[in-house]
């Protein structure tokens, strides 16, 4: 799964601090995400659509593997 | 009809249950009270039996309590608790699992076979199985999970 949560981040000039305090989640996790380590919930991927005004499947892609 | 809904409603009622137990966490300060405590125990543990004193305490009962102690750690909840933190406790619970299986299947094995070698090279003795106490099981499984979590949070910052 691929996202580009680093790039609507920057759009918006947030810091991976200032946009975990916004969901209410870690630095730490915000990280994973944009490292495509982690794979988030549907309920934060929806946060994360609200907060930026983007749909989901403009922030998260599939990959040829998923 | 009526009984599918029924069914259902109790299939609903099981999954709360489990769902709330899967969700039972401490809170964070217990964490640190589990882990002293069990080192205390520990140490305890093995000051009596150096100092000679083994006689005199129930091993069995401070075996149980450092149990219970690593227990209350291993349910804490840490600094900051999200949804990937419980991923990743998740994910040391299973790692945790497996190794303590392949630690009581593995060594089991390994000190029959250099009991088996002893008693070849020296000729007297007997080969014997160590058993694996379930005392012994639970404590790797648990200082397993516990030592992978950390892990897991670490390897996690250091890329």
């Amino acid at each position: 799964m691929q996202n580009k949560i680093k790039v609507a981040r920057a759009e918006m000039d947030l810091t991976q601090e200032q946009l975990a305090q916004k969901i209410g989640v870690s630095r730490q996790t915000i990280n994973s995400i944009e490292k495509s380590r982690y794979v988030p919930s549907t309920i934060l991927a929806l946060k994360m659509s609200h907060l930026f005004s983007k749909r989901v499947d403009e922030l998260f892609q599939l990959e040829k593997e998923d | 009809m009526e009984e599918k809904v029924t069914i259902a409603s109790c299939q609903n009622n099981e999954r709360s249950k489990l769902l709330k137990i899967l969700k039972f966490k401490l809170p964070h300060k217990y964490k640190k009270l589990g882990l002293i405590s069990a080192g205390l125990l520990m140490l305890g543990l093995i000051i009596s039996k150096f100092a000679g004193y083994n006689h005199l305490i129930n091993k069995d009962a401070i075996r149980t309590v450092m149990l219970l102690a690593l227990l209350i750690a291993s349910l804490s909840q840490e600094k900051v608790e999200d949804e990937y933190v419980n991923h990743l406790r998740g994910q040391s619970y299973i790692l945790a699992f497996i190794c303590s299986l392949g630690y009581s299947i593995i060594l089991p094995l390994i000190t029959f076979v250099i009991d088996f070698l002893i008693v070849r090279i020296t000729g007297d003795g007997q080969t014997n199985f160590y058993e694996i106490s379930a005392f012994e099981v639970m404590f790797m499984m648990i200082c397993f999970q516990l030592l992978f979590l950390v892990g897991l949070k670490r390897l996690d910052l250091a890329e």
